[in-house]
C-alpha cells in the first residue's frame, strides 16, 4: 500500500498548499511560461494527487515526487489536443524573459536571454536549482534522470550561460 | 558559490518574487473542480427526488383531488352525508379513505 492511500485528503491538501508558489513556478516552467496553461496544469495535477490517480510511493521526497507528476501532465497536455497552441507558446518565456527584463536590472536582461539559449533540459536543471533550491540529487530525481546526467546538463549549462554572458 | 551563481540566484529570486503576485489561489484550484463533481451529484439528487415525489403523488393520489381539503373526520363525515358517491370514486390506498370507510361503517 503506497503513502498515497495511507494520507488522508486533508493531509495531502496540506502538504500540496505548502508547495503552492513552487508548484506553479515549476508549471510555469513547464509550460514555456503561459501562465493559463501552467494554471490548468497545476490543477490537473493536484487532482490526480486527491483523487489517487497519482500515488505517492515515498521512494523520493514529496516536492520532486509531484513535480515529477506536474511535468508528466504538461507533457500529456501537449501530447493531448493542445499541439496548435504549444507552437505559439513555445517562444512565450523568451519573450516574456526579454520582456520583464526591460524593466529590471540590465543584468537580468542578460540572463533572461542567455537563459533562453539553453536546451530544455538545461534550462529546466538551472531553474530547478536555483528558483526551487533543489540539489542536483533532487532535481534529477523531479525530471528523472539519472543523478550523473543532472550534473552533466547542469556543468554544461553553466559552462554556456559564462560564455553567452561574458560575450554580451 | 561564483559570480553566476550569485547573478542566478538574485535572477530567479525576483521572478520568484513576480510569481506570487500571478499564482493562483490554491483552495480555488482544489475546489473548483471538486465542487462540479460534488454539486453535478447534488442537483441530480434533487431532480430525481422531485420527480419520484411527483410519481408517487400521480400514483397514489386518487382521481377525487378532494380528497385533500377532509383533513379531519367530521369534515370527511359531513361530506359523505352530503356527497355519499365521493366514497366510489376514492382508491382504496389512501389513509384518509380507510377513516372514511371506518366513519361510514360506524355511522352504519
Amino acid at each position: 500500500m503506497g503513502k498515497n492511500l495511507a494520507m488522508s485528503r486533508h493531509h495531502l491538501e496540506n502538504r500540496l498548499k505548502e508547495l503552492h508558489m513552487e508548484s506553479f513556478g515549476w508549471a510555469k516552467h513547464c509550460c514555456g511560461g503561459d501562465i493559463e496553461l501552467a494554471t490548468e496544469a497545476l490543477q490537473e495535477s493536484y487532482l490526480k494527487v486527491l483523487e489517487g490517480r497519482a500515488k505517492f510511493g515515498g521512494k523520493s521526497e514529496f516536492k520532486t515526487w509531484f513535480f515529477t507528476v506536474l511535468r508528466y501532465t504538461v507533457l500529456d497536455m501537449k501530447k493531448a489536443n493542445m499541439k496548435w497552441q504549444w507552437s505559439e507558446t513555445s517562444h512565450l518565456e523568451l519573450t516574456q524573459h526579454q520582456k520583464e527584463s526591460q524593466t529590471q536590472k540590465p543584468m537580468f536582461a542578460k540572463i533572461g536571454n542567455a537563459l533562453s539559449e539553453l536546451s530544455e533540459k538545461q534550462h529546466s536543471i538551472v531553474h530547478l536549482v536555483f528558483y526551487q533550491q533543489m540539489t542536483l540529487d533532487q532535481a534529477a530525481n523531479a525530471m528523472g534522470i539519472s543523478g550523473g546526467s543532472a550534473r552533466q546538463h547542469y556543468h554544461r549549462a553553466k559552462q554556456k550561460l559564462k560564455n553567452l554572458l561574458s560575450d554580451g | 558559490m561564483d559570480n553566476l551563481e550569485k547573478d542566478l540566484l538574485a535572477y530567479f529570486q525576483s521572478h520568484k518574487e513576480q510569481d506570487k503576485e500571478k499564482t493562483p489561489v490554491f483552495g480555488a484550484m482544489v475546489g473548483i473542480k471538486d465542487a462540479k463533481s460534488s454539486i453535478i451529484p447534488l442537483v441530480l439528487k434533487i431532480a430525481a427526488s422531485f420527480i419520484l415525489i411527483g410519481l408517487m403523488t400521480w400514483f397514489f393520489l386518487p382521481d377525487n383531488h378532494q380528497v385533500a381539503v377532509y383533513d379531519s373526520p367530521s369534515m370527511i363525515t359531513q361530506s359523505l352525508e352530503k356527497n355519499p358517491e365521493y366514497l366510489w370514486n376514492w382508491t382504496p390506498e389512501t389513509q384518509i379513505l380507510l377513516v372514511a370507510t371506518e366513519i361510514n361503517q360506524s355511522k352504519n
